[in-house]
C-alpha cells in the first residue's frame, strides 16, 4: 500500500475511531453507575442522525442549530427511556434489565422502521465538512479530520464536566457507591437521568457526524455501530471512561486497517470485531484499563 | 428533642429485626446505642436514615416525622451519617470525599467555612487533600468519613460503630474527635460495639439485645453494671 | 401412571394429526408444523435460560448450525450443483445426499453438531458473569452468521441453499415436538434439573451442596444445543431455504420473547406461547396491506409486529415478570388432584418412603465417632483482601465428635474462615487438612463430596423450589445415573430417585417440615428456613457440619429448642460440629470448646468458662480497660 492511500486509511481509522469512543462512553458510563449494558444506546445513536435531518430536511433549519437541537432531543429520548423502561426494573434481578433494555432496543428500532420506512435517506452536510483537503499526497473528505477533532473536543467538555464539577462528582460517586452518596443527601435519580443525558447527547454527536461521514442514513444503522462501540467499551476496561475512548479508537483501526491490508477480509470485518469482543470477554475481561470485581459471600 | 424514636417496629433480611424500640436523643447530648452482634443496631441507624423503611412506627427529627421519607430527603433535613466501615468514595480524592458531604449545600461561605473546621479537626487529612480516599489507612479513613458527614452541617451526626477495624490507639483519637464536635454543641447518636469506649464517651446509654432495649441509663451508671458484661458475653 | 397417560396422550396427538393431515388445509398445516418447530427450539432455550437461569443470546447460532447441517446432508445432488453457482461447493458434500427417509439422521447428526457448538461455547464462556454470558452468546451468534454469509463453498453465502424438500411434514415436526418436550420436561423433574435450578437459584449455595457448577451449566447447554439445532434442521426442512437471514438475532428475540411470555422456567409455559407465537405471526403476516394514517406510511404490518412484541416484552418485564405460568408445570398429578381423583401426596411419597432408607455412611455406630481422632487441621491459614489481612496465622484441630464454637467481635474473620473450609475462598498461605487429605484450594463441590457441609450467615435457600425440592439438591451428588438415564425416565433412575426422596423426607421429618413439604421455601418463616438450611445441609452426609450463626433472630424459646437439636444430630449422625454463633448462650451452652477471633486473630481457646471469663476476650467484646 502506498504512503497516500495509507494516509487516508489512518484519517479514516482515526475518524471512525473517534465516533466509535463517543458511543462507547455511553455504554461505559451506564454500566459504571448502574451495572447496565444499555443494549439500546447504539440505537440513541440512529436517533440523534434521524433528528438533525429533520430538523433540516423539514423544518429547513440551519445545519448547526439543527444538529445542536438534534443533541438535545436526543438526550431527552434517553432520560426518558432510562425514566420509562430501566428505573422500574432497577432493583430486579440482572436478567430482567438486560431483556428490558433489549426490547427497548428492538422498539427503537422497529418504530423507526414502521414510521420512516427502511429505505436510507440522504443526509445532507454541511458544506465544510464536503471538502476535500490535502494530507502530504493524500486526499481526504474534509469530514475525517472535523470527526476526530470534534469528538476530541466533546470528550474534553465531558472530562471537565465529570472531573471538575459537582454534578460530574456526584456522578463518579454513584458508581462508586450508590447507597453512600444517597447519605450525602444526593438525589440518586437526578444524577442518574443526568448520565444518560450525557451519554445519550454523545451518542447523537456521533450519530451526526457518522451521517456526514457516511451521508445515508436508516433506522437500522446503529445496530453494529453500537455493538462495535459496547466492544471497544469492554475492551478499553467497561466503566472506565478513558478505557472506552481508547478502545473506542483501538477498534477503529483495526477495523479500517484489518480491511485495508487484507482486502479479502472485508465481508468478514464485523466478525473479527466480534471474536476481539469474545477474547478479551474470556481473557481479560476487566479489559486493558477495567479493574476487577470480587463477590462477597 | 432532637430525635424521638417510638415503638419502631422493623424487618429486615427476614427477620423482626427491632421489637418495637424507643428511645430518644435530646438536642446536644451524645447518646449511645450499644449491644452484641445482631441486636439490631446497625438496622436502628439504617432505618433512621432511611436506607430500611420500618413496617411500624415513628422517627421523630425535631418533632417532624422523617420515617417515610427518602434518604436524601432525611439527609438534607438535618442528619447526617457516619456509615459502617467508613465507607469512603475510594476513587474520590480527600477533598472531594469531604465536597460530597456538602453536596445538598448551596451556601458556599458556610461550606468553606465548615471545611475549614473539618480540616482543623482533623489535621491529619490536609495533608492528603489530593490523594484518593482509597489510599488512605483506617484511621484516617474514619477521620475522613467523619469529615465528610461533618460537612453536611447536621443537626444531628450518627455514627455506626467507628472503632471497627481501628487498633485502640486511633480509637482513641476518634472519640476525642467525637468529644471535640461534641462540645460544639453538635447532637451524635453513636452505635458501637466497644461498649466501655462508648459509655465513656457519652451522657445516655441504650443496651439493645435482639431487637428489644433491655436496659437504659446515664452512661456512666451503666459502665459499672455487671448485667451489661453478660448481656454481652453471656454467664 | 403417569406415565401410562403420557403415552395415550401421544397417541391421541398423532390421531389428530392423521387427521388434521387429511383434512386441514395447507396453511393450517403449516402453521402447526411451525409451531411444532418453535416448541422445540423453545424449550430448548428455557432449559439454559429459564430453568438454569444462564443467560444466553445465541440458540439462533446453534439453529444455523443444524439448520445448515440438515441442507448440506439432504439437499439432491442436482440441487446442489444448481445452488452453488458462484463457487463450487465445497468436497465431501458436493458429492452426496442422503435419501429422504434418512432425515431423522440428518437432524441428529446437526443435533449432535449443535451440542458440539455448545460445548466449545460453553467451555470458555461459563466463567462468565450473567451479563457477559449473555454478550459472549450473542457475539457467537453474530460470528456464525458473518461465517454463514461468507463461507460460500460451504453455506452458499446470502443466497442461501434453496429447494429443499419439505421433509419436515407434520408427524417429523410434532414428533420432534413431543420428543423434545418430554425429554426436556423429565430431565428438568429429575435430579439434574434440580441442580441447575440450584444454580439458577443460588449459585454459591448449590457449589456448597456439591453440585458441579460447570458440569451441571454445561449439560443444560449440551442439550439445549442438541435440541436448538434440531430445530434449526425442521426449520429449513419447512421453509425449503436455508440462508443467514432466517438465523439472525431476530430469531434469537422471538425466542426471548416467547419464554418470558410462557414463564421462564415453565416448560409448559413455552410449549403454549410457542405454538401461540408461531400461529400469530402467521396470522400477522396475512395482514400485510399497507396502511396510510395521515402522514404515517405504515409499510405493511411486518415492522408493526416488532414493535408490538418489543412493547409486550418491555411490558412483561416491568409489570409481569412472571409470565403466564411463572414456574409452574403441568403434571398428570397435578391435573388429577384438580378432578379430585388422586391426592396429590399420596402419589408423591408413600407412606413406606417416609420413613428413610438411610445411607450407610449416615449410619456409623455413635462408639467411634467419639473416638477423638483429628478429623479437621486449620494450619497457620492468611488470608488478605486487598491489602487488608482478614485472618493471619489461623491454626486449629477439631477432633470427630467434637462441637465447637468460634466467637468474636464484628468483622473478626469468622465467616471467612468458613469461606475458606468450604472452598469459597483460597488463603494465601496455609492449609486445611480433613479426614486425612489436603483439601486447600478445593472447589466447594468437591468439598461438600469430601464431608463438609454448611449453613449461611444470610441464609441461601433456593427460594423458588419446594422446601422437599432444596433438600434433594443435596442429593444430587450422591446420584449415580447418568443424565440420558433419568431423562429418559429409566428404572435405574427411577429407584435412585425414590431412595433419595425418602432419605430427603426423613430429614424434614427431623426438622420438623415434613408436612410442609411441597411449599416455596422462600414463603416459609425464618425460623423455619434456618431449619430447612441444616436439613439441606444435612443431606450431603456430611462428616462435618459447619454452622454460621444458626441462632440468629431466634427467641429464646427457639433458641433452647435449637440447642437441643444440635446435640441430637451430633449423636444421630455421627456428627462434628464447628459453630460460628453470637448467641452467647448457644455458645456455652452446647459448645465443648471455643475458640475466640479478634482482627483475624486468635486471642484465646478454652471451656465456656475459661472464656467468658478471660480477659482478653473481656477486652474484644467490650472495649479495653484502661486508665
Amino acid at each position: 500500500m502506498n504512503l497516500e492511500a495509507l494516509i487516508q486509511q489512518l484519517m479514516n481509522g482515526l475518524s471512525l475511531g473517534s465516533l466509535y469512543a463517543l458511543i462507547a462512553i455511553g455504554y461505559t458510563m451506564v454500566y459504571g453507575i448502574l451495572r447496565l449494558i444499555n443494549f439500546a444506546h447504539g440505537d440513541i445513536f440512529m436517533v440523534g442522525a434521524y433528528c438533525a435531518f429533520f430538523f433540516v430536511a423539514i423544518f429547513r433549519l440551519p445545519w448547526f442549530l439543527s444538529a445542536l437541537l438534534a443533541i438535545g432531543l436526543t438526550a431527552l429520548v434517553g432520560m426518558s427511556v432510562e425514566r420509562i423502561a430501566y428505573r422500574p426494573v432497577r432493583n430486579a434481578p440482572r436478567i430482567s434489565a438486560l431483556i428490558t433494555a433489549l426490547g427497548v432496543s428492538f422498539f427503537i428500532e422497529n418504530l423507526g422502521l414502521v414510521t420512516v420506512g427502511a429505505r436510507p435517506k440522504a443526509f445532507a452536510r454541511p458544506e465544510i465538512m464536503a471538502k476535500i483537503v490535502k494530507i502530504g499526497p493524500a486526499a481526504v473528505s474534509a469530514v475525517s479530520i472535523w470527526v476526530p477533532i470534534l469528538s476530541v473536543l466533546l470528550l474534553l467538555a465531558l472530562m471537565y464536566v465529570i472531573y471538575r464539577t459537582k454534578a460530574g462528582m456526584a456522578m463518579r460517586a454513584v458508581s462508586t457507591d450508590i447507597e453512600t452518596t444517597r447519605l450525602m443527601g444526593a438525589d440518586v435519580d437526578r444524577i442518574i437521568a443526568l448520565t444518560f443525558a450525557l451519554g445519550s447527547a454523545l451518542a447523537a454527536a456521533g450519530g451526526i457526524m457518522w451521517a456526514c461521514k457516511y451521508p445515508q442514513i436508516n433506522p437500522l444503522m446503529g445496530i453494529y455501530p453500537g455493538w462495535k462501540a459496547f466492544t471497544a467499551a469492554v475492551v478499553g476496561g467497561i466503566g472506565n471512561i478513558t478505557g472506552a475512548m481508547l478502545g473506542g479508537l483501538l477498534i477503529g483501526m483495526v477495523e479500517i486497517m484489518t480491511v485495508a491490508f487484507f482486502p479479502g477480509l472485508s465481508g468478514y470485518r464485523d466478525g473479527i470485531i466480534f471474536t476481539l469482543l469474545l477474547v478479551f470477554l474470556l481473557v481479560k475481561p476487566t479489559g486493558i484499563l477495567g479493574e476487577s470485581l470480587k463477590e462477597k459471600v | 428533642m432532637m430525635l424521638a424514636i417510638e415503638n419502631l417496629h422493623v424487618y429486615y433480611g427476614g427477620i423482626h429485626a427491632l421489637k418495637g424500640i424507643s428511645m430518644e436523643v435530646p438536642e446536644g447530648s451524645i447518646v449511645t446505642l450499644i449491644g452484641a452482634n445482631g441486636a439490631g443496631k446497625s438496622t436502628t441507624l439504617r432505618t433512621i436514615t432511611g436506607l430500611v423503611r420500618p413496617r411500624q412506627g415513628s422517627i421523630k427529627l425535631k418533632g417532624r416525622d422523617i420515617s417515610r421519607l427518602p434518604t436524601h430527603q432525611i439527609v438534607q433535613s438535618g442528619v447526617a451519617m457516619v456509615p459502617e466501615g467508613r465507607k469512603i468514595f475510594r476513587n474520590l480524592t480527600v477533598r472531594e470525599n469531604l465536597m460530597m458531604g456538602a453536596y445538598h449545600r448551596s451556601d458556599a461561605s458556610a461550606v468553606q467555612r465548615d471545611f475549614e473546621y473539618v480540616i482543623g479537626l482533623f489535621p491529619r487529612l490536609e495533608e492528603r487533600l489530593s490523594q484518593k480516599g482509597g489510599t488512605l489507612s483506617g484511621g484516617e479513613q474514619q477521620m475522613l468519613a467523619i469529615g465528610r458527614a461533618l460537612m453536611s452541617g447536621p443537626s444531628l451526626l450518627c455514627l455506626d460503630e467507628p472503632s471497627l477495624g481501628l487498633a485502640p490507639l486511633l480509637v482513641r483519637e476518634v472519640f476525642k474527635a467525637l468529644e471535640s464536635v461534641h462540645d460544639e454543641g453538635r447532637t451524635i447518636l453513636l452505635i458501637e460495639q466497644n461498649a466501655r469506649a462508648a459509655l465513656k464517651l457519652a451522657d445516655y446509654a441504650y443496651v439493645l439485645e435482639t431487637g428489644v432495649i433491655k436496659m437504659q441509663g446515664k452512661a456512666s451508671d451503666l459502665l459499672e453494671n455487671e448485667d451489661v458484661r453478660k448481656a454481652y458475653l453471656g454467664g | 401412571m403417569s406415565n401410562l397417560l403420557t403415552v395415550v396422550s401421544v397417541g391421541v396427538l398423532f390421531v389428530f394429526l392423521w387427521w388434521a393431515n387429511n383434512n386441514l388445509d395447507q396453511f393450517a398445516l403449516r402453521i402447526m408444523r411451525t409451531g411444532a418447530v418453535y416448541i422445540v427450539a423453545a424449550v430448548a432455550y428455557n432449559l439454559v435460560n429459564g430453568i438454569t437461569g444462564q443467560f444466553s443470546l445465541g440458540p439462533n447460532g446453534f439453529m444455523a448450525i443444524g439448520g445448515y447441517a440438515m441442507a448440506l446432508l439432504m439437499l439432491p445432488l442436482e440441487q446442489k450443483k444448481f445452488v452453488w453457482f458462484l463457487e463450487p461447493q465445497m468436497w465431501p458434500f458436493n458429492s452426496f445426499s442422503l435419501p429422504g427417509a434418512l432425515f431423522v439422521v440428518a437432524l441428529i447428526v446437526g443435533g449432535l453438531l449443535g451440542a458440539l457448538g455448545a460445548l466449545i461455547v460453553g467451555i470458555p464462556s461459563f466463567r462468565l458473569r450473567g451479563d457477559y454470558l449473555a454478550i459472549a452468546t450473542f457475539g457467537f451468534g453474530e460470528i456464525i452468521f458473518v461465517l454463514a454469509n461468507n463461507l460460500i463453498p460451504f453455506t452458499n453465502g446470502p443466497l442461501g441453499i434453496k429447494g429443499i424438500p419439505e421433509y419436515a411434514d407434520i408427524y417429523w415436526c410434532f414428533g420432534s415436538a413431543v420428543v423434545a418436550t418430554l425429554f426436556v420436561k423429565n430431565l428438568v423433574n429429575s435430579s439434574y434439573g434440580r441442580a441447575m435450578k440450584g444454580i439458577r437459584e443460588d449459585e454459591i449455595a448449590a457449589e456448597a451442596m456439591g453440585v458441579s457448577i460447570f458440569r451441571t451449566k454445561m449439560q443444560a447447554f449440551l442439550v439445549s444445543g442438541f435440541f436448538a439445532a434440531v430445530a434449526g434442521g425442521l426449520l429449513g426442512a419447512l421453509v425449503t431455504t436455508v440462508s443467514p437471514s432466517l438465523f439472525t438475532f431476530m430469531m434469537t428475540f422471538n425466542l426471548l420473547i416467547i419464554i418470558v411470555l410462557g414463564g421462564l422456567g415453565s416448560i409448559t409455559g413455552s410449549v403454549i406461547t410457542a405454538f401461540g407465537f408461531a400461529v400469530a405471526m402467521e396470522l400477522l403476516r396475512v395482514m400485510e396491506a399497507p396502511i396510510n394514517i395521515g402522514p404515517i406510511h405504515l409499510p405493511g404490518i411486518a415492522g408493526m409486529r416488532m414493535v408490538i412484541f418489543s412493547v409486550l416484552l418491555i411490558v412483561l418485564m416491568i409489570f409481569w415478570r412472571r409470565g403466564l405460568f411463572g414456574q409452574w408445570d403441568f403434571s398428570w398429578n397435578w391435573l388429577l388432584s384438580k378432578i379430585g381423583i388422586t391426592s396429590k401426596a399420596a402419589e408423591a411419597i408413600s407412606p413406606v418412603e417416609q420413613n428413610g432408607a438411610p445411607r450407610p455412611t449416615a449410619t456409623s455406630v455413635r462408639a467411634e465417632a467419639q473416638e477423638g481422632g483429628v478429623l479437621m487441621s486449620l494450619q497457620n491459614l492468611t488470608i488478605r483482601f486487598g491489602g487488608l489481612v482478614a485472618v493471619s496465622d489461623f491454626s486449629l484441630d477439631i477432633k470427630k465428635g467434637e462441637i465447637v464454637g468460634l466467637i468474636g467481635p464484628n468483622g473478626a474473620g469468622k465467616t471467612t474462615i468458613f469461606n475458606i473450609i468450604t472452598g469459597q475462598y483460597t488463603p494465601d498461605s496455609g492449609h486445611v487438612f480433613f479426614d486425612g487429605s489436603d483439601i486447600t484450594g478445593w472447589r466447594p463441590d468437591l468439598i461438600a463430596r469430601a464431608g463438609i457441609a454448611r449453613t449461611f450467615q444470610n441464609i441461601r435457600l433456593f427460594g423458588e423450589l419446594s422446601v422437599l425440592d432444596n433438600v434433594l439438591v443435596s442429593e444430587h451428588l450422591g446420584i449415580k445415573s447418568s443424565l440420558l438415564t433419568a431423562a429418559l425416565g429409566l428404572p435405574r433412575y427411577l429407584s435412585e430417585e425414590r431412595e433419595a426422596r425418602s432419605r430427603a423426607m426423613a430429614l424434614l421429618k427431623l426438622v420438623g417440615l415434613a408436612d410442609l413439604y411441597d411449599v416455596q421455601a422462600g414463603a416459609l418463616p425464618y425460623g423455619q428456613q434456618r431449619q430447612l438450611e441444616i436439613a439441606r445441609a444435612l443431606a450431603t452426609h456430611p462428616k462435618l457440619l459447619l454452622l454460621d450463626e444458626p441462632a440468629a433472630g431466634m427467641n429464646p424459646e427457639e433458641t433452647k429448642r435449637l440447642m437441643t437439636f444440635i446435640r441430637e444430630l451430633r449423636d444421630r449422625f455421627s456428627l462434628t460440629i464447628f459453630l460460628i454463633e453470637h448467641h452467647m448462650e448457644v455458645v456455652m451452652g452446647i459448645c465443648e470448646r471455643i475458640r475466640v477471633l479478634d482482627y483475624g486473630v486468635s486471642i484465646a481457646e478454652g471451656t465456656p468458662k475459661e472464656i467468658q471469663t478471660n480477659p482478653r476476650v473481656i477486652a474484644a467484646y467490650l472495649g479495653e480497660e484502661e486508665g
